[in-house]
C-alpha cells in the first residue's frame, strides 16, 4: 500500500520540480512594437493566449510611437542592448538595414512559413534580395472613397470623375465652410502626389537607386494636380488633411482620396462608404498609389539560442486564423495567403475592398535615400500648385534637391 | 590622530554635494562630452555602428556650407524680433496689472494661458488658423479687403506666421516676470519722484527700468536662449522640414541629425550653436553687469 502510494507521489514531486526548473527556463523574448490603437487590445490578448499554450516561451510586449520605435531601437542596439524582434512599418528596415542594426529573418523563420505569405505582401519585406521583414499585412494604399448617399456608384474614368465631382460641389466663396465639395484630398502632401507620379508612369528610382524625378511623367503629374485645382475647379488652396477629412465626416464632400487606415473611422461617422480606385488620364487609367506594410524585423543582437521560441511565436501569430483577427482590425489585406480565404476575411466589405484596391498600387521603396525624395518633393510641388513654378522648372528642381539629399544621406 | 576630525572635516563638504555632482555628470557633463565626441567622428547611417574619427572635417564643412549662414542671419532675426516683442508687450501689460484695476485677477489668468498651454496643440491651434481658405486670420484681414494669403504655402509668409505664433506664446512668461519685479520696487521711490515732479517717462526711464534690469537680465538671456533653440513651432507650422527658407539654425540640425542621419556633422552644428549661445550669454552678463553688487 505504502509503496503503490510512494511512486505516484514521488512522480508528482519529480514532476513540480521539472516543471518549475522549466518555466524557470522559459525563453523569454523582447518585442518591441508601434501598433495603431485599434489593434493592440486584441494583440495583447493574442500574445497572452500564445503564452498559455507555450510556458517555456515568454513575450515581453513594449508599446512606443512610431518615431519612437525608430529612434529608442537605435539608441538601444548601440549599447548592445534592445529587443528580440521589433515590429513597425517596412520602410524602416532600410534604414535598420543600412546600419546593420537588423538581420536577414529567412534565416532563422522556416521555409514553410516564408511559402505561406502573400508574393507582394513579402517582397515589401525584401532588401537587396533578402527578407528582413515578417509582414502582418500589405496595406496603407490610398484609395478614392466616396459617400454612396451622394455618388451612386463610383466613377471609372476620369471625365466621370470630373462630371461627379463638379456636379456635387456647390462653393460659397464669403464661408466656405458653408460649401459642398465634389473632391478633396491633401494636395500638398507627396505621400499623395506620388500616386499619380506612378500612374502617369513615373518611378522614383532607377534600378541603382538613383532618383527619377525629372522626367514626362513628372511634368504630367505636377500639371495634372494643377489642372485639378485650377482648370478643373475641383481643389482648395491650404486643403489638408484634417480639414479633407472633418469635411467628408460632416458629409460636405463627396469623395475624398485617404489611406486604408482611415476607413473604418469614416464608416463609424456614418458615412456610407465606398472604396474604388483612383481614376486618372493615363496610360493604364488610374492612380498608383503606394502600398507599405508592417511587420516583424530581427534584431542583431537576439541570441541564437531564441530561434526555437522565434520560430514557435511566429508560426503561432503568422497561422491563418490569427493574422486574419490582426488585420481585420484595420481593414488592411492580410500578409498570409490563406487568411485572405477565410470567411471572415470574404465577408467583411471593407477588407474586399482594401484587397481589391491594393491591386491599384505599386510598392513603397524601402530604401533610406526614400527620405530625401519627400523633402524634395514637398516645396517643389507646393511651388507648382501656387503658382510660383512651371511643372518643368519644378521637375528639375526636384531631381536636384533628391539628389543633394541623398549625397547628405551617404555623408558624402 | 588628530587627522581623524581633519579628515571628516574635509570630506564632508564633498559628501554634501557629491549626489548633486553625480546627477550632472550623468545629466549634464556626459551627455555634453558625448556629442563633443559625435562631433569629431563621421556617424552616419552607414556608419552608426563603428564611426571613425575625422577630427575637425565636421567644423569645417559646417563653415563651407553656403547655406548656414542665411540660416544663421534668420536665426538672429527670428531670435531678435521674438524677444523684442516678448518683452515690450511682456512690460507693457506687467506696468498695466501693476495699477488697480478691477478684476485684475481675473485678468492675469487670461493673461497667462498662452504659456500654460503645451506649445504643440497651440502651434496646431495657430496652423489651423492661419488656413488660406478656413483660417480666422484670413478671414479677418478679409474684413479688411485683404485677400487670402498662402500662409502656409509660401516660406516667407510661414517664417512671419512662425513669429507671430511664437509672440504669441512667449510674451506671458515675460509679463509675470516684469510684474514680480515691479511689485518688488518700492512705492516711496515714486512718491519721491511725485515730489520731485518727474514726468511718467523719466519716472519709467530712471526708477523703473534700472531697478527692473536684475530681473529681466536672467530672463531675456534664458528668452533668448529658449527662442534660438525653438524647434516645434517652426517644424509645425511648416509641416516638417521642407522649406530651406523657413529654417532657422535647431531646425536644420535636426533636419540634418534625424532626417538626413548624418549624426557627426549635426554634432558638430550643435556644438557650434552650444558655443555661440555660451559667448553671447557671456558677454551679455558682463555688459549688462548684473551680477555686480553695485547694480543691485
Amino acid at each position: 500500500m505504502r509503496n503503490t502510494l510512494k511512486k505516484p507521489l514521488l512522480m508528482l514531486a519529480a514532476g513540480t520540480l521539472f516543471s518549475t526548473i522549466a518555466l524557470g527556463k522559459a525563453t523569454e523574448i523582447t518585442l518591441w512594437e508601434q501598433m495603431e490603437p485599434a489593434v493592440r487590445p486584441t494583440y495583447i490578448k493574442i500574445v497572452d493566449e500564445f503564452m498559455k499554450k507555450n510556458p517555456d516561451v515568454k513575450v515581453n510586449v513594449v508599446h512606443y510611437s512610431n518615431e519612437d520605435l525608430r529612434t529608442q531601437f537605435q539608441n538601444a542596439s548601440l549599447a548592445g542592448q534592445g529587443p528580440d524582434v521589433v515590429y513597425g512599418p517596412n520602410d524602416n528596415i532600410g534604414i535598420f538595414m543600412v546600419s546593420d542594426l537588423i538581420k536577414p529573418i529567412d534565416k532563422v523563420v522556416s521555409k514553410d512559413l516564408i511559402k505561406k505569405f502573400n508574393e507582394g505582401a513579402l517582397k515589401s519585406g525584401m532588401y537587396d534580395n533578402q527578407l528582413y521583414l515578417l509582414p502582418e499585412f500589405l496595406g496603407n494604399q490610398i484609395a478614392l472613397l466616396y459617400n454612396k448617399d451622394l455618388v451612386k456608384t463610383a466613377p471609372k474614368t476620369w471625365e466621370e470623375f470630373v462630371e461627379v465631382a463638379k456636379a456635387n460641389r456647390s462653393v460659397n466663396p464669403k464661408d466656405k465652410a458653408d460649401s459642398k465639395y465634389g473632391f478633396l484630398y491633401n494636395e500638398k502632401e507627396p505621400f499623395w502626389f506620388v500616386g499619380f507620379y506612378s500612374g502617369f508612369g513615373g518611378e522614383i528610382f532607377d534600378a541603382k537607386n538613383n532618383p527619377t524625378l525629372d522626367n514626362k511623367a513628372m511634368v504630367d503629374a505636377l500639371t495634372f494636380v494643377k489642372d485639378i485645382r485650377t482648370k478643373y475647379e475641383l481643389g482648395e488652396a491650404g486643403m489638408d488633411y484634417d480639414i479633407a477629412s472633418q469635411l467628408f465626416k460632416q458629409k460636405k464632400a463627396a469623395m475624398i482620396l485617404n489611406g486604408a487606415w482611415s476607413w473604418k473611422e469614416y464608416e463609424d461617422a456614418g458615412i456610407n462608404l465606398g472604396v474604388a480606385p483612383m481614376p486618372i488620364p493615363s496610360k493604364n487609367g488610374y492612380a498608383l498609389f503606394t502600398n507599405a506594410s508592417k511587420g516583424y524585423s530581427l534584431s542583431e543582437n537576439t541570441s541564437d539560442k531564441k530561434t526555437e521560441a522565434l520560430n514557435k511565436f511566429f508560426d503561432y501569430i503568422f497561422s491563418p486564423e490569427i493574422n486574419a483577427e490582426i488585420s481585420l482590425n484595420q481593414s488592411q489585406a492580410p500578409g498570409i495567403e490563406a487568411a485572405r480565404e477565410l470567411p471572415q476575411v470574404k465577408n467583411d466589405k471593407l477588407m474586399q475592398d482594401s484587397i481589391e484596391t491594393i491591386k491599384y498600387t505599386v510598392p513603397m521603396p524601402v530604401v533610406p535615400e526614400m527620405r530625401a525624395i519627400w523633402d524634395a518633393v514637398r516645396p517643389n510641388l507646393e511651388a507648382v500648385l501656387n503658382g510660383n513654378m512651371t511643372p518643368e522648372d519644378a521637375a528639375k528642381k526636384m531631381q536636384k534637391d533628391a539628389e543633394e539629399g541623398i549625397k547628405i544621406i551617404k555623408g558624402e | 590622530m588628530s587627522g581623524k576630525g581633519r579628515l571628516v572635516g574635509k570630506n564632508t563638504p564633498y559628501l554634501f554635494i557629491a549626489p548633486a555632482f553625480i546627477v550632472m555628470a550623468i545629466m549634464v557633463f556626459y551627455p555634453l562630452g558625448y556629442g563633443f565626441w559625435l562631433s569629431l567622428t563621421n556617424m552616419s547611417l552607414r556608419t552608426f555602428k563603428n564611426p571613425g574619427f575625422v577630427g575637425l572635417q565636421n567644423y569645417i564643412r559646417v563653415f563651407q556650407d553656403p547655406e548656414v549662414l542665411s540660416t544663421f542671419i534668420r536665426t538672429i532675426i527670428w531670435t531678435f524680433v521674438n524677444v523684442f516683442f516678448h518683452v515690450t508687450i511682456g512690460l507693457f501689460l506687467a506696468i498695466l496689472l501693476n495699477r488697480k484695476l478691477p478684476g485684475k485677477s481675473i485678468l492675469r489668468v487670461f493673461l497667462i494661458i498662452p504659456w500654460a498651454m503645451p506649445q504643440y496643440i497651440a502651434a496646431l491651434t495657430w496652423k489651423g488658423m492661419f488656413n488660406q481658405n478656413f483660417g480666422a486670420i484670413n478671414l479677418m484681414l478679409g474684413w479688411f479687403g485683404i485677400e487670402n494669403l498662402p500662409w502656409l504655402s509660401d516660406p516667407q509668409l510661414t517664417f512671419y506666421a512662425a513669429i507671430i505664433t511664437n509672440i504669441w506664446l512667449g510674451f506671458p512668461f515675460m509679463m509675470m516676470i516684469s510684474l514680480g519685479g515691479l511689485q518688488s520696487i518700492s512705492a516711496d521711490l515714486y512718491e519721491a519722484a511725485d515730489i520731485d515732479g518727474a514726468s511718467p517717462w523719466r519716472k519709467f526711464k530712471d526708477i523703473t527700468l534700472p531697478l527692473l534690469k536684475p530681473t529681466l537680465t536672467p530672463a531675456i538671456i534664458l528668452g533668448t536662449i529658449w527662442t534660438f533653440n525653438m524647434l516645434n513651432i517652426i517644424i509645425i507650422l511648416a509641416g516638417g522640414y521642407g522649406n530651406k527658407e523657413t529654417q532657422i539654425l535647431v531646425t536644420d540640425v535636426y533636419r540634418l541629425a534625424f532626417n538626413f542621419y548624418r549624426y557627426g556633422f549635426a554634432a558638430a552644428y550643435s556644438v557650434l550653436i552650444f558655443a555661440f549661445l555660451l559667448i553671447f550669454s557671456i558677454i551679455y552678463v558682463k555688459k549688462s553687469n548684473i551680477f555686480k553688487e553695485e547694480s543691485i
